[in-house]
């Protein structure tokens, strides 16, 4: 196996730099409508008492409004008629072609979208000590909500780069809408468990035990694992499974 | 360079494009695909080029499998569709964005192809003309020096003297390692450059012969009145008579018409193939 077939770091990099030569444009068109919308929030709301907070509540809303609209688009080229002939006969390999796509959507993203949210920062302050003779905070993108909120994002953006990938057209609205079934049939499906194995103990909608050894075993420990699990998945399983998923359905996709 | 063998591929699963297709390609030719709308020519391009997958059967370009996408496969094919996307950007920025990924390719061909198509490297791709943006393409897809040069109706949307200009183009670029595979409609646009001679019909090699072997088999002759000997295998009303097509018994050699020849072998392929294989046997 020669791994040059698959990864190579000249043809890698010249990739990223095609990437951002082609999409540049479109970024720095996002990045000023952001900015302008944000400005213009500061500065209507300098009196609000939720002025302190304002990072910890609009970056992680750039973060995630932006970076799952961005992996959304990530391989448009791949479906359109015309693009995706340049696209697929890019001598790159698949490999590179999805880090490619993924570095630029998660770390790329955040990296970028912290950056400029600091520089946003600074401005925003200077205006608000020039206008308002107020101080405003400088955004710390070290900050504990944040570096969790970026975590989140760095799982759940792995979903809508798969759906990138899969769906042809309207990936975003097709993806939030799947998520919104899934999440109601498996509420439903839990719900239908539970009302069958404890039919006795429903109460107007709710699961009522006057005591938990009623259930015929540690249900606090049971569900403390239940939940350990769906963190373990959602943590360390649910990114790499839909990573893998894009690649393999990358590597299949035919014009 | 391309070997084909028992290729199956269909869009639909119980309809079949292609079955059992073989095809053998060997390099240093203009290879001029012609068929019918709908005959599978631009499918067979697409297999060639690793944009569709075989369902069944070998394909082997370059002696890499297609489907693969290898990038060292990839940086010796170049292909131009019939419907293709240039992105709102300047020629030199295009350069600057995928000259690097072609290990061979010649910026001086690259001006010298442009000047000739009466292009210039400030002007912004967008601002063209879909000839001109072809003209562009055909210019890089040949100054990347690669080893397949795929071109689906490459004359299309081009002026009469881009066409000429294309035809040389073409022909001076073709060296004993490269293949090219031209697929056409617009035979005459590309009379006198391609040869071999192939042709598809309902997803089948009907026809992939030499022009040398084509002018050895068959004859056409002009004559005023309408043919009806039975050794007639083909003929045409043309402005001034009748071009008609025979076995080529005298053994002079005749130019012949593209279209004309395309139309008999489409009308009479089996008469056509006979006498094809009785020369090959002599």
């Amino acid at each position: 196996m020669n791994v040059e077939n698959y990864f190579n770091i000249r043809r890698f990099a010249l990739l990223i730099k095609n990437d951002i030569l082609k999409q540049y444009r479109t970024f720095l068109t996002a990045i000023g409508a952001v900015t302008g919308i944000l400005l213009a929030i500061i500065l209507l709301s300098h009196k609000s008492s939720g002025f302190w907070n304002f990072h910890l509540v609009f970056y992680p809303l750039v973060l995630f409004i932006g970076g799952f609209i961005l992996s959304s688009f990530a391989f448009a080229e791949l479906h359109h008629p015309q693009k995706s002939y340049v696209y697929l006969t890019l001598p790159c390999s698949i490999l590179e072609k999805f880090v490619c796509k993924f570095l630029l959507t998660s770390i790329g993203y955040i990296i970028i979208s912290a950056v400029l949210f600091y520089l946003f920062s600074i401005i925003a302050a200077g205006l608000n000590m020039l206008l308002f003779k107020q101080t405003f905070p400088l955004f710390n993108p070290f900050d504990d909500i944040i570096l969790q909120n970026i975590r989140i994002y760095l799982v759940t953006q792995s979903i809508f780069l798969f759906a990138a990938v899969h769906f042809k057209k309207n990936n975003l609205i097709k993806m939030i809408l799947s998520l919104f079934l899934l999440s109601i049939v498996c509420g439903a499906f839990a719900t239908l468990v539970l009302r069958l194995s404890y039919w006795d103990y429903w109460n107007n909608g709710f699961l009522i035990f006057s005591n938990s050894s009623e259930l015929g075993f540690h249900a606090e420990s049971f569900f403390r694992k239940l939940s350990e699990i769906f963190e373990f998945l959602f943590w360390w399983i649910m990114a790499p499974y839909f990573w893998i998923l894009s690649f393999l359905r990358l590597k299949e996709t035919e014009v | 360079m391309i070997e084909i063998k028992k290729l199956s591929f269909g869009y639909r699963k119980k309809e079949k494009l292609f079955t059992n297709l073989n095809l053998h390609l060997p390099p240093g030719n203009i290879f001029g695909l012609l068929g019918k709308n709908g005959a599978g020519k631009t499918t067979l391009l697409k297999i060639i080029s690793g944009l569709l997958f075989p369902q069944g059967g070998d394909c082997e370009a370059l002696g890499y499998k297609p489907q693969c996408r290898s990038p060292h496969f990839l940086e010796e094919i170049y292909f131009i569709p019939e419907e293709f996307f240039i992105p709102a950007i300047t020629i030199s920025e295009y350069e600057n964005i995928y000259v690097p990924f072609y290990p061979r390719f010649s910026s001086e061909q690259l001006s010298g192809s442009l000047r000739d198509f009466d292009l210039t490297m400030k002007e912004k791709l967008s601002s063209f003309s879909y000839g001109q943006k072809k003209k562009f393409l055909l210019a890089f897809g040949i100054a990347t020096n690669c080893k397949l040069l795929i071109l689906d109706e490459p004359s299309n949307g081009l002026d009469i003297p881009s066409k000429s200009q294309l035809r040389k183009l073409l022909a001076s670029s073709i060296t004993d390692d490269r293949t090219f595979i031209v697929s056409t409609h617009q035979v005459r646009d590309m009379e006198n450059l391609i040869d071999p001679i192939i042709i598809l019909d309902n997803g089948k090699i009907i026809f992939n012969y030499s022009v040398y072997e084509v002018s050895k088999c068959l004859s056409v002759q002009l004559q005023q009145d309408a043919p009806d000997s039975d050794k007639v295998l083909f003929s045409e009303k043309t402005l001034g008579g009748y071009a008609v097509i025979t076995e080529n018994i005298s053994g002079t050699d005749s130019q012949i018409d593209l279209e004309i020849l395309f139309n008999a072998v489409i009308k009479n392929r089996e008469k056509i193939s006979s006498i094809f294989r009785k020369w090959a046997a002599a």
